[in-house]
């Protein structure tokens, strides 16, 4: 018989690792640590309801946690938006292994969605479209559950709590999954009619944060270029629509090169820092239908993507 | 002037209270952090102009708007009840029973969990919100659900519960939604417990019916049948009788008929007079000692006689703690003299005909 406690370690757990999927391509970096993670949370899913933590378990995971953000220090000054990630996952993974009730589920679903939301930088469209079709009625069941759980350990009866981890699931799952769906569509259809214009240059795409595969710097030791001549394809615009394949006048792609070589890598100038110069009066509105494929994304040139544009 | 800026405060109250929404909604600690998500997400999404963000900020917008649908249902169709358990004392914790009714549960609906039920404040409370009615139903499998909660009286007399607001955080835990309900309880509240004075302990020698007082019967013949009350022994219940009126009786002999005593109030009338709640206090609590010694009390405020053959010990407390000194007359007169008079320091002079004990602003009692 499918419990609240099944249902609750399933979808918390389900929220943790779409979150963590999301982003894992985004470097190899964040593809290992988001591995490790996965395995993590898969191995102590079990003990996901202990209440009581042994001394060795605790001190072994804040350990980790503390080496963890010493690393994500130490990677800040190459790749930032992989150690704001890594961060991420060190709280989910925290919060998880030494799960004490309610307020870590909480923290654990609020730092899967922050990874969720930063995966839309990473995951292309229809993929993410895929993992926001297992995330949004996941997340809601987890919250439900979390909820339901959470009341009985606020009591401090532990034949209560494991009374109603026992209890049978709760009538209206599938509803909650397709209400969630549903209204997620709605939703979208309603915010969808926003204006869409950059006012804040600082939350602005690859500004804040780096793109996905476009970082600050370049080792030539770890990810250098192969083929080093000036024939190299590293950046391919394909047009959507194949019958309007030879109207694109006046497509341009900003890009951007790393300038400075300290004689083993090659980095940026502005660091983390994405800059786009504002558009120039005759300059028309980002062109609609174009997809820019970055072929080599760590060779240190590549493609700002929301910047294509008409002139 | 004083009295103009209660009754402006009082009606402004009121005019806020009736002002409010039919459901009012506030994040919890973790809604606050949530609560920042749509913004932030639609920012980015607007300043990104990232479609991917866009569908976030909707699931967001979606889960609010089902958040809202199931907390609605959890909160439809609940009825309260509200039962005093025991005695309410002032000063003392006094226990409510709390009962729950789905009137909408039908067999093999989900529980109901996390239910909330909270007196709201009053204009005039100032108690902190602890000694107000706080019941919480973790969960209702059933129709209904009773639960036990405590609330705190600061003075006696009759007072009311203020109006109820069920609230619920269900189904995510990060609102808090509430409504109010139609809701109406008065409760007699008992003065407050204080010890009773060594001279008031025993009522004998003290009143003028000292004798009859210490009668304790001339025999086994029957007496006659009355009331239990919660001092009667289990083994003086008459088991037929009590089947017969669906309520216990018990069996009162000769040898068992309990000896009377008699106490007096007198305060000073038309005062708000700090002695004059000690002799109530005093006087409350010496009829539960006596009660409880097992003398039939009978009590006299001023004139009015409550006789122990027509009043229950509870009925004559309830008396006591109905009673307001500003309403408060008597005719010396008529005193009874057959009766312990307790009066107030500064209040009523009674001649030494009169067994009496003066009753100062400190609860110290003396004498006559």
């Amino acid at each position: 018989m499918l419990t609240v406690r099944r249902v609750h370690e399933v979808s918390l757990t389900g929220v943790a690792c779409l979150g963590v999927v999301g982003i894992m391509s985004g470097s190899t970096f964040l593809l290992s640590a988001g591995a490790g993670l996965i395995t993590i949370m898969m191995f102590f899913v079990r003990f996901l309801y202990e209440r009581i933590h042994g001394r060795v378990k605790t001190i072994t995971v804040h350990v980790l946690t503390v080496a963890g953000l010493v690393l994500a220090i130490s990677l800040f000054k190459t790749s930032r938006i992989d150690s704001v990630l890594f961060v991420l996952m060190l709280g989910i993974f925290n919060r998880y292994v030494l799960r004490a009730g309610r307020r870590d589920d909480f923290f654990v679903l609020v730092s899967a969605s922050i990874l969720f939301a930063a995966a839309t930088t990473v995951t292309p469209g229809f993929e993410f479209a895929v993992l926001l079709f297992v995330f949004v009625p996941s997340l809601l069941m987890a919250m439900w559950m979390s909820t339901i759980i959470g009341i009985s350990e606020e009591s401090r009866d532990e034949h209560a709590y494991q009374a109603v981890l026992k209890l049978p699931r709760p009538r209206g799952l599938r509803k909650l999954a397709a209400a969630g769906l549903v209204f997620t569509g709605l939703g979208f259809t309603a915010v969808s009619i926003l204006p869409r214009f950059t006012f804040l240059p600082m939350l602005g795409a690859g500004a804040f944060v780096q793109f996905g595969g476009v970082p600050d710097s370049m080792s030539l030791t770890t990810g250098g270029v192969s083929g080093q001549s000036d024939t190299q394809v590293v950046v391919r615009v394909e047009h959507l629509s194949e019958s309007e394949q030879d109207q694109l006048p006046g497509l341009y792609a900003r890009m951007y090169a790393l300038d400075e070589f300290d004689g083993k890598s090659w980095s940026n100038q502005v660091r983390g820092v994405f800059r786009h110069p504002a558009p120039t009066k005759n300059q028309r509105d980002p062109t609609q239908g174009v997809r820019v494929v970055v072929k080599r994304p760590r060779i240190g040139v590549a493609a700002a993507v929301p910047h294509l544009g008409r002139q | 002037m004083r009295a103009r800026i209660l009754t402006a405060r009082k009606w402004l109250f009121e005019v806020v209270r009736r002002l409010r929404p039919p459901r009012r909604i506030f994040p919890t600690k973790a809604g606050w952090v949530a609560f920042f998500a749509p913004f932030v997400l639609g920012m980015a999404a607007i300043n990104a102009g990232n479609n991917l963000l866009f569908l976030l900020l909707g699931a967001c917008l979606g889960a609010i708007v089902i958040s809202g649908i199931m907390s609605e249902r959890a909160l439809r169709g609940i009825k309260i009840g509200v039962q005093l358990l025991g005695n309410a004392r002032a000063g003392q914790n006094s226990r409510f029973g709390i009962q729950i009714e789905r009137k909408l549960f039908k067999p093999g609906d989900n529980p109901s969990f996390g239910l909330v039920i909270r007196e709201e404040r009053g204009w005039t409370d100032r108690l902190s919100h602890s000694n107000l009615l706080t019941a919480v139903f973790p969960r209702i499998e059933d129709k209904h659900e009773t639960v036990v909660a405590s609330r705190t009286f600061s003075s006696r007399g009759l007072k009311k519960l203020n109006s109820l607001e069920l609230s619920t955080i269900y189904p995510f835990g990060l609102l808090t939604k509430s409504k109010s309900l139609q809701f109406e309880h008065r409760v007699i509240v008992w003065p407050q417990a204080v010890d009773v004075p060594d001279i008031l302990a025993a009522p004998a020698g003290k009143s003028k019916k000292a004798g009859r007082t210490q009668l304790q019967g001339q025999g086994d013949d029957l007496y006659g049948l009355r009331e239990k009350t919660e001092f009667d022994a289990p083994n003086r219940v008459h088991a037929k009788r009590s089947q017969t009126l669906g309520r216990d009786v018990v069996v009162e002999r000769e040898k068992q008929e309990r000896p009377q005593a008699w106490l007096g109030v007198l305060l000073k009338a038309k005062a708000s007079h700090e002695p004059n709640e000690r002799v109530l206090e005093i006087a409350c609590e010496t009829i539960l000692h006596w009660a409880k010694s097992g003398y039939r009390v009978g009590l006299y405020i001023g004139n009015k006689r409550f006789s122990p053959a027509v009043y229950q010990t509870e009925q004559l407390l309830d008396e006591i703690a109905l009673l307001t000194p500003e309403t408060f007359s008597c005719s010396r007169d008529n005193l009874a003299h057959d009766c312990l008079w307790l009066l107030p320091a500064q209040g009523p002079v009674l001649s030494e005909e009169y067994d009496a004990c003066v009753v100062s602003a400190e609860g110290a009692v003396s004498l006559c």
